[in-house]
């Protein structure tokens, strides 16, 4: 760090100074410095609490966290994730309220990593990328898995592959490209874990728990990724003081797939009951609806 | 014909800074590194003297020339009922000349415990490939032959594993002990209580030219035909196959390398592709216009064993990440780029293992 008389080091020969002494260390166990991350976070959706579940490592890990969340606290206080927050508070970080495109109210200036997990197109958050450019910090992004063009062929997404130009989210990654800020881009799928503000896993749960058949469309062999957000809070976490990540898109998601018959089995398996599917098909459900 | 990007060979449709932003994701996988990767390799194994079982069939025909293009010597046990060395298209006159010179050959029966000993006696080997072992038996004379061998690696499958609703498969998952290929995961015990260093690799779906399980064939017939192809269920069933070359390539990877003692790698494509999708993609390969896919439930009609469709009816796929992480390996070859190659050095010659048959797909349609 900078000696007396010496001018106080830039953010940037801070976070080189913390690096400088973890290799000195060898394999010894050292943190990464302690960093101050802005978690910008949506009003609700399957993303919601994955900015709960984030702050909770990041406070866990040592850094400094602020939450700046779109909507209206009073409306949101009541219900998951938001109800978690006053107990984050407790542990030290600290939460505002706002219109989160507005990024003059985003305290921005003194973060290092803005994580942005709210924005579905440029126009929301144009002015938070260029802010965090203007600083000097890193631009972490939450997309989405569902902009990936759809590939008859190989149908695993893989980083890289070509998205929906249509797409809000689309427009956000190529502009956080163009412009030069350092960033990194997390492609999320289907979320489950404590707190969410959707319906994922509960849909299941609701109609196993109460010994119903679950009706699955078609022959309940689809495949897809289903995350648990505590293992995605770590992965968004790993992000801090790691250039590998910068310039890059991760997919965010666990490492198996699982079919839908495969997660009623799951479902029912941790809750101590028996299956029961129900397979029909979708087209014909379509047919007799007036 | 080597491709780096998984991304070269498919069409995509132009996306606004999407080509820039694939350059940026792609530039750290440059073609050097491969280049690289196959320079290291050779360093770290030094010239090995290999007994390879099962030379002369498929992956033993593309691993025994890579060993010998990698300075190995290569003796290859066989009973001696096929020519051993014979040119195949991705031979030049020059390189055949070499490798015909290079090999070597042992005539007998590996399950003759006795032949096997004489024909092992004094050679010191270093290193088993064990390319064509079915049953636990089939590796005891060998082992028992050569019991200072520095390593034993073997071909097993991964068909040994148990079917599950999460997927990939990786290697660590519960294997099915009523598999039909259940001498395989025998086999893997028996190496794995031997006291050897060995190295088990399990590939899914291998395929590229002289593949004599009708994968590539089967869709490249009815293709040539111009007739529909009849795929079972949805179409949408995942599954992964593995160029042959980029097979024999991870297998030369493990020679002599530290990281592989006692461990066993799935091997195969490094994507994963949907029944309806080979389809698509054998047609792109043949420069033939996307045939008619017929889908048909399997359960309606009788076959009468006979299989409509070459592949196992369910998502069989398997995670690479272990082989690539621990072997400084990658497959090189993309679905299509590895089909074209398949096709343009097999069938498109005129050349295939088995004669077009079109009475179960006949059969099929009728039902349909």
């Amino acid at each position: 760090m900078g000696a007396p008389g010496e001018p106080a080091l830039s953010r940037h020969q801070q976070a080189l100074a913390c690096r400088a002494q973890r290799d000195r260390s060898g394999r010894q166990q050292v943190r990464v410095c302690a960093q101050k991350a802005l978690i910008v976070n949506t009003k609700g959706g399957g993303h919601a609490f994955i900015g709960l579940h984030l702050a909770q490592k990041l406070l866990k890990d040592g850094h400094s966290v602020t939450i700046y969340n779109d909507g209206d606290q009073g409306k949101l206080s009541g219900k998951a994730p938001y109800s978690q927050y006053q107990a984050l508070e407790k542990d030290g970080a600290k939460i505002i309220f706002g219109d989160v495109s507005d990024a003059s109210q985003a305290p921005v200036d003194e973060a290092d990593v803005v994580y942005d997990n709210n924005a579905k197109a440029l126009d929301v958050n144009k002015s938070l990328i260029d802010a965090v450019k203007a600083s000097g910090g890193h631009f972490v992004f939450v997309g989405s898995a569902g902009a990936y063009n759809a590939n008859s062929i190989e149908p695993m997404h893989v980083e890289g592959d070509a998205r929906k130009s249509s797409a809000g989210h689309v427009a956000v990654e190529n502009y956080l490209a163009e412009s030069g800020v350092p960033f990194t881009v997390f492609q999320p799928q289907y979320i489950y874990g404590p707190h969410t503000a959707k319906d994922c896993e509960q849909w299941f749960i609701d109609r196993i728990i109460r010994d119903r058949p679950v009706p699955i469309p078609g022959d309940g062999l689809q495949l897809v990724n289903l995350s648990h957000v505590e293992d995605l809070a770590n992965m968004m976490a790993s992000v801090i003081g790691n250039d590998a990540a910068k310039g890059q898109h991760y997919n965010l998601v666990s490492d198996r797939y699982i079919t839908f018959d495969g997660i009623v089995r799951i479902v029912a398996k941790a809750l101590g009951k028996e299956p029961k599917i129900v397979h029909y098909d979708p087209a014909k459900r379509r047919e007799t609806q007036h | 014909m080597m491709t780096m990007s998984m991304h070269a060979t498919h069409t995509r449709p132009a996306c606004i800074g999407g080509s820039a932003l694939r350059g940026k994701l792609l530039a750290a996988r440059p073609v050097q590194a491969q280049r690289a990767r196959i320079a290291r390799r050779v360093e770290a194994a030094a010239s090995k003297n290999v007994l390879l079982i099962g030379g002369t069939r498929f992956i033993g025909v593309f691993l025994a020339r890579q060993l010998i293009e990698q300075g190995h010597s290569v003796t290859l046990l066989t009973r001696g009922k096929k020519d051993v060395t014979f040119q195949i298209p991705d031979d030049s006159d020059s390189s055949y000349a070499k490798f015909k010179d290079s090999v070597k050959h042992i005539k007998a029966d590996r399950t003759d415990e006795g032949a096997v000993k004489s024909a092992l006696e004094g050679k010191n080997f270093d290193v088993i490939y064990d390319i064509n072992g079915r049953e636990a038996a089939d590796a005891k004379p060998f082992l028992a032959a050569a019991p200072g061998i520095e390593q034993y690696i073997f071909c097993s499958s991964a068909g040994v594993y148990l079917k599950n609703d999460q997927m990939p498969h990786r290697e660590e998952d519960a294997t099915d002990p009523k598999s039909r290929h259940k001498g395989k995961l025998d086999t893997e015990k028996l190496l794995s209580d031997s006291g050897i260093s060995w190295t088990s690799i399990r590939p899914v779906y291998i395929y590229g030219a002289g593949n004599y399980n009708p994968i590539e064939e089967h869709f490249f017939h009815r293709i040539k035909a111009g007739r529909p192809i009849v795929v079972p269920g949805s179409g949408q069933q995942v599954t992964q196959l593995g160029h042959v070359k980029d097979l024999a390539s991870a297998f030369v990877a493990v020679l002599g390398n530290s990281k592989a003692h006692n461990q066993i790698y799935n091997i195969s494509g490094e994507r994963y592709v949907t029944f309806d999708g080979i389809v698509k993609a054998c047609a792109q390969a043949a420069g033939a216009k996307e045939p008619e896919l017929v889908h048909f439930n399997p359960k309606s009609v009788d076959t009468g064993g006979k299989k409509a469709f070459p592949l196992r009816d369910q998502h069989f796929f398997t995670s690479i990440d272990k082989a690539i992480a621990d072997l400084d390996w990658r497959p090189e070859f993309s679905l299509l780029d590895g089909l074209k190659d398949s096709y343009s050095k097999d069938f498109s010659r005129g050349t295939f293992r088995k004669e077009a048959d079109f009475s179960v797909d006949d059969l099929v349609l009728s039902k349909v």
